[in-house]
């Protein structure tokens, strides 16, 4: 009886688990916050803070310049 | 000399050969603007679009405004300011579309796909902005906008996708404007990148899906390293093909992509100055950089010839009967052509713009 008592509990806090690992977002990966944008005269350019990343994007009419590095954006921020 | 000689001749029929269908049938007609905005009114010119009584809205990226000219280049109007509120900007404009059957006005904000609407008469007047991405980000946006009905708009969607292998995802999608709901149209051959483990680039001489939708007329596209242009009617299902000719094709130098890396480096990090750019196998001159489609069912491509630095813009005009080229002073991207007009968007100096008026010396009639 103890036995299938805490096989029961288990199963119970592995769907708990599961469930709550769909519905909460793990890390908030997808939303960057913008820490900085800027234009020159042929170009204007932004920089995505992730939590774990930053990326770069400079855009100079058709073209697009992207660069990514890890952890926090130690570049230049003109603002 | 005699030695050589069957080698020179052999080499100038060879030329001659080569030039000969670019000349043939081609008509080069030359244009000078009938009507030129000043550089001096603004900022940045992004993006222009013109109403149903020829007057012209003009996007000012720098001043983050819209500005509304009566057709004879007076300035009658603004329309949005910057700001985080609704009908304002909170990055710069990048592009406008205009659907004359309702007079309503569509501006497109850069980086965060943020879509502004504005009827134009009686009175001016904000209809609502929406953001059509979820969320603000690098990886999913919205490049371009054409508004095609009432209520609908076609958009040019780019999902990039990360790392030195990934391949991004294009396509065309319609946007219910009152449901705020994105459904697909079909998908894009994405564009050619020069990728590396941190960086990811587009140039204007690396291969790419160019589009224009006109409504009435259908939806253009051209994979800009090939010769022929796909026009498709969402409404009666027809697709059709228009091909056109360029004679000539002379590879990249290793002196002209070096010229790329330098311009690559130059905007490059400070940590990422060094990057090794991997060449991309195929790039010729001349390539296809613009597509248009007029309201008398025309394609316009512009073209960029060479290597050589110029001081004119070309276009080939090919309709059913045809194709045409067209040279214009200044490095010009037009931006409309319809009832025998187009306008454009002209450098002047670096970071210089001004908008200018042609006058079409061609119609339908005489085609």
């Amino acid at each position: 009886m103890k036995q299938k008592f805490s096989l029961l509990s288990m199963l119970t806090i592995m769907v708990m688990g599961l469930l709550i690992n769909l519905v909460v977002p793990r890390v908030s990966l997808s939303k960057p916050s913008i820490l900085c944008a800027w234009e020159t005269e042929e170009c204007a350019s932004v920089v995505f803070q992730y939590t774990d990343r930053w990326v770069l994007e400079i855009r100079c009419g058709n073209q697009t310049h992207l660069y990514e590095g890890a952890d926090l954006w130690s570049g230049f921020c003109p603002e | 000399m005699v030695r050589f000689l069957p080698r020179m001749i052999g080499s100038l029929l060879g030329c001659l050969v080569l030039m000969a269908p670019e000349l043939r049938g081609q008509e080069l007609i030359s244009l000078s603007p009938e009507l030129i905005l000043s550089g001096e009114l603004f900022g940045k010119v992004a993006a222009i679009a013109v109403d149903r009584q020829g007057q012209i809205l003009v996007a000012d990226a720098r001043a983050y405004q819209i500005v509304l000219f009566d057709a004879a280049g007076q300035a009658r109007d603004t329309l949005g300011r910057r700001g985080e509120g609704p009908g304002e900007f909170q990055f710069p404009l990048h592009r406008l579309t205009y659907l004359p059957e309702t007079d309503v006005l569509y501006a497109l904000e850069l980086f965060s796909s943020r879509l502004h609407a504005w009827r134009l008469s009686p009175e001016i007047e904000w209809l609502g902005t929406r953001p059509l991405t979820s969320s603000l980000t690098e990886a999913y946006r919205v490049e371009a906008i054409w508004a095609w009905g009432p209520d609908s708009l076609v958009l040019h969607v780019v999902e990039r996708r990360r790392g030195r292998n990934a391949h991004n995802a294009e396509a065309l999608q319609w946007y219910h404007w009152t449901l705020r709901q994105q459904t697909m149209l079909f998908s894009l051959r994405p564009a050619e990148a020069i990728r590396t483990e941190v960086s990811y680039t587009t140039l204007p001489f690396l291969a790419r899906t160019l589009v224009d939708v006109r409504p009435g007329r259908g939806i253009a596209w051209l994979w800009s390293d090939s010769l022929i242009v796909h026009i498709y009617h969402p409404r009666g299902q027809r697709q059709y093909h228009r091909p056109f000719r360029i004679s000539r094709r002379l590879p990249f130098t290793q002196a002209q992509w070096k010229q790329a890396v330098d311009r690559m480096r130059q905007l490059a990090p400070p940590m990422y100055k060094s990057l090794r750019y991997p060449r991309p196998q195929r790039n010729y001159w001349p390539y296809t950089d613009d597509l248009l489609l007029d309201d008398q069912g025309r394609v316009w491509l512009r073209l960029q010839p060479g290597p050589e630095a110029t001081s004119r813009t070309v276009y080939l005009v090919v309709s059913e009967k045809g194709q045409r080229q067209l040279v214009l002073e200044g490095m010009v991207d037009l931006e409309v052509v319809q009832q025998g007009q187009a306008w454009g968007i002209r450098n002047i100096a670096e970071g210089i713009k001004e908008v200018v008026r042609y006058r079409l010396l061609f119609n339908s009639a005489e085609e």
